[in-house]
C-alpha cells in the first residue's frame, strides 16, 4: 500500500471514530437545524365571531381576539424567542397579532414589513356574506367547493364594489393587474410564495430571525410549500388562530421535521397540546 | 388704531411679503404618558412602557389628527423605545393606517439622563438645588451625570443595541458614560433626519414623528432655527401634533396659529395646549416653587427654568394665553 492510501485509510478511520459520518455514511444525510421560522395567524376577528367571509376585509380582532394574540406573544417570551425581523400584511388584524408579539416578546423596535402580498385570500362575491347565510342559499356543497376547493374561485366582484381592492387607498400603489376580484387557494399562493422566495428566504439565510403573522390562507400557501403537502390535504388543514407555528429549517430552508409536530405539518404549534388540538377541529367546525 | 392696523395699510403691507408656499409637511409629537413621567421620574434611555393614561392620550393624539383633516399620515418615525413605539402603533391603528411603515431608530431616542434615569425628579432637585438640575434638563451642552461604573455610550447587555458600538456613537460626545448632553441629541437626531425622513417628506410623503421632548427640541432647534437660549423656553406637551409645513428647500412656512419660537401649529386649541403644559410646569415636576425672577418667557404657570426629559416648560406653553 502507498503511503499516500496509507494515509488516507488513516484519515478516513480517524474520520469515523469522531463520528464524522457524512464522510464515511451512505444514509443520506438529515440537514441541521439552522434557521428557526415562527408562522402566526391573526386572532379571532369581529367577522370570524359572525362567521362572515372576510378575505380583504380590514376587519379589527375582537377583544377575544386581542387576547389570544397576547397570550401566544406570551408563549413566544416563555419559549425565549428572538426575532430580528417581522413580516404581516396590509390587513389590520394580523398586524395586531404581529405588534402583540413583539411587545409581549419585548422587542417593538424591530423592523415589521407589511406586504398586501401576504394579505388573506380575497373572498370576491362572498365577501361580507355570513356562512350560514349563505349555505342557505346556494347549498352545502356549493359553499364548501368555494372555501375548501383548491382552484375554483368564489364569485368575482365587480369594480364598482366596495371590496374592490381598487377602490381601497391601501392599495393605491400596486399595479392595477395585481388588484384581485376573487381567489382560489391557488391563486393566493400564487402571490404569496414568489414574495418568499423573493423577500423572506433570502433574509432567512443570511442569518435574520423572521416572525410572519398572517392569515389562515396565506399561512396555508406557505406550509403547503414547506410541507410539501398535496392540493387535496391543503385544503382541509385547519390552522388555529394566535397560535405560533414554529418551524426549524436548515441551511437549504428545507424544514427538519418536529417530534411534536400534527400531520401534515412539520413544524410545531407552542403551547397545550390538546388545547391545539381542539382548536384545529374547532375550525372545520365553521360550516357544518 | 396704528397706522399699520388700519386695513388698507394692512393690505399693502401683506401684498409686500413674499408668498412662501408651504409643500411638505412633517408632523412632530412627543409620546403619551409613561409609567415613569405619572411617578415624576427622569427617564431618558430608559424604557417604560405607556401608562393607562398614555395610550388614552396616544388615542386622542390620533383622534386630533383626523378631526383636522390631517390623518392621511404616509409614515410614521419613532424611537427604539417602548412608549415611542406604542403611541406610533396606537396613533397608525386610529387613523385606520396600521399598515404604513413605521421605521425605529436608536437616533430618535430621548436624551440620554446617565445617573439620573429612573430617580425621582423631585427627589434630584433636593438632593442636588434647583440650579444644578435645571442645568441638567435645560442647558444645551451640558450632560447630565454619567453612569458610575458604566462604560461607553450605549448600555451593554440589551440587545436593542448590541450592533452599535461607541464609534456610532455622536462624534460631539464627550466620553461619559451613558449620558449626553442635548446637543449630543441632536447630533444623531439630526443625521437621521437627513438620512431618512427629509428624504422621505421631499417625495411627497407625510410624516409623523413620534418621538420625545428632548429630542424633539433637538430637532426643532435646527429645523427651525431656534437659540439655545429661546430653546430653554420650549415646551413639547405630550400626545399633541405639532404640524410643520415645509417649503421647497424644507424650510418651516410660519403657521398663523404658530406659538412663540416655534414655526408650527399645534392641533389642539390654546387651552387645551395651556392644561398639557401646565402638567409639565416645574411645579409639577420637581414639587419645588421656582421664583418668578427665573422665569424667561410669558406668564403663569409654574416660572422658569425648564424641563428635563419632558423638555416642557413654563411659560412658554401660557405664552399662548396672552
Amino acid at each position: 500500500m502507498s503511503m499516500a492510501a496509507v494515509s488516507r485509510l488513516g484519515l478516513r478511520r480517524a474520520l469515523q471514530s469522531t463520528g464524522r459520518r457524512t464522510f464515511t455514511s451512505s444514509k443520506a444525510a438529515l440537514g441541521e437545524a439552522k434557521h428557526t421560522l415562527v408562522l402566526i395567524r391573526h386572532g379571532r376577528s369581529e367577522w370570524n365571531d359572525a362567521n362572515r367571509f372576510t378575505g380583504w376585509y380590514d376587519v379589527a380582532l375582537s377583544p377575544a381576539g386581542e387576547k389570544e394574540a397576547v397570550e401566544a406573544g406570551k408563549l413566544l417570551k416563555q419559549g425565549n424567542f428572538k426575532f430580528d425581523l417581522a413580516y404581516t400584511s396590509y390587513l389590520r388584524r394580523a398586524i395586531k397579532t404581529c405588534w402583540h408579539a413583539l411587545e409581549q416578546t419585548d422587542q417593538m423596535h424591530l423592523p415589521v414589513v407589511p406586504a398586501w402580498q401576504l394579505n388573506e385570500r380575497h373572498y370576491g362575491g362572498l365577501t361580507g356574506l355570513d356562512k350560514q347565510e349563505t349555505v342557505a342559499k346556494h347549498g352545502k356543497e356549493q359553499v364548501l367547493v368555494w372555501r375548501r376547493s383548491y382552484d375554483i374561485p368564489p364569485p368575482a366582484l365587480d369594480t364598482s364594489s366596495e371590496h374592490y381592492p381598487g377602490n381601497d387607498d391601501k392599495y393605491a400603489a400596486l399595479p392595477r393587474d395585481k388588484l384581485p376580484r376573487t381567489e382560489s387557494l391557488a391563486t393566493t399562493l400564487e402571490r404569496v410564495l414568489p414574495y418568499w422566495e423573493a423577500e423572506i428566504a433570502p433574509r432567512i439565510r443570511a442569518g435574520e430571525r423572521v416572525i410572519i403573522a398572517a392569515h389562515g390562507n396565506s399561512l396555508r400557501a406557505l406550509v403547503k410549500h414547506l410541507d410539501g403537502i398535496p392540493e387535496d390535504v391543503i385544503t382541509g388543514l385547519n390552522i388555529p388562530t394566535a397560535t405560533p407555528l414554529v418551524y426549524e429549517l436548515d441551511a437549504d430552508l428545507k424544514v427538519v421535521p418536529h417530534a411534536d409536530a400534527i400531520a401534515p405539518l412539520q413544524g410545531r404549534y407552542l403551547g397545550d397540546q390538546a388545547a391545539v388540538r381542539a382548536r384545529i377541529e374547532g375550525v372545520a367546525n365553521q360550516t357544518k | 388704531m396704528t397706522l399699520s392696523s388700519h386695513p388698507e395699510v394692512a393690505e399693502a403691507l401683506a401684498l409686500e411679503q413674499p408668498t412662501v408656499e408651504a409643500k411638505y409637511r412633517v408632523i412632530f409629537m412627543r409620546h403619551g404618558e409613561s409609567t415613569y413621567n405619572a411617578e415624576g421620574r427622569f427617564i431618558g434611555w430608559a424604557d417604560p412602557p405607556l401608562s393607562a393614561l398614555g395610550e388614552e392620550e396616544a388615542r386622542g393624539a390620533g383622534q386630533l389628527l383626523r378631526e383636522y383633516g390631517l390623518g392621511d399620515v404616509d409614515e410614521i418615525f419613532v424611537s427604539y423605545l417602548k412608549r415611542s413605539i406604542k403611541t406610533g402603533w396606537i396613533v397608525a391603528e386610529e387613523l385606520g393606517r396600521s399598515h404604513i411603515p413605521v421605521s425605529s431608530d436608536w437616533r430618535l431616542n430621548e436624551q440620554m439622563y446617565g445617573a439620573l434615569e429612573g430617580l425621582l425628579k423631585r427627589d434630584v432637585a433636593r438632593e442636588h438645588g434647583l440650579e444644578l438640575t435645571q442645568k441638567w434638563r435645560r442647558s444645551y451642552d451640558i450632560a447630565p451625570p454619567a453612569v458610575p461604573g458604566a462604560r461607553g455610550y450605549f448600555p451593554a447587555g440589551d440587545p436593542k443595541y448590541a450592533d452599535l458600538t461607541d464609534d456610532d456613537a455622536p462624534e460631539s460626545w464627550c466620553g461619559s458614560a451613558r449620558t449626553e448632553s442635548l446637543k449630543d441629541t441632536q447630533a444623531r437626531a439630526w443625521r437621521l433626519w437627513k438620512e431618512r425622513i427629509a428624504p422621505r417628506a421631499r417625495a411627497g410623503r407625510t410624516c409623523l414623528v413620534v418621538a420625545h421632548g428632548n429630542v424633539i427640541r433637538a430637532l426643532l432647534k435646527r429645523l427651525d432655527g431656534v437659540g439655545a437660549e429661546r430653546l430653554r423656553d420650549v415646551c413639547i406637551p405630550r400626545a399633541v401634533p405639532l404640524v410643520y409645513e415645509l417649503d421647497a428647500d424644507m424650510r418651516p412656512v410660519r403657521a398663523a396659529q404658530a406659538m412663540g419660537p416655534l414655526s408650527a401649529r399645534y392641533l389642539a386649541n390654546p387651552g387645551q395646549i395651556a392644561a398639557r403644559m401646565k402638567l409639565e410646569s416645574n411645579e409639577a415636576q420637581l414639587g419645588l416653587h421656582v421664583p418668578d425672577a427665573e422665569a424667561a418667557g410669558g406668564g403663569g404657570g409654574g416660572g422658569g427654568g425648564s424641563g428635563g426629559d419632558s423638555g416642557i416648560e413654563s411659560g412658554g406653553g401660557t405664552a399662548a394665553a396672552a
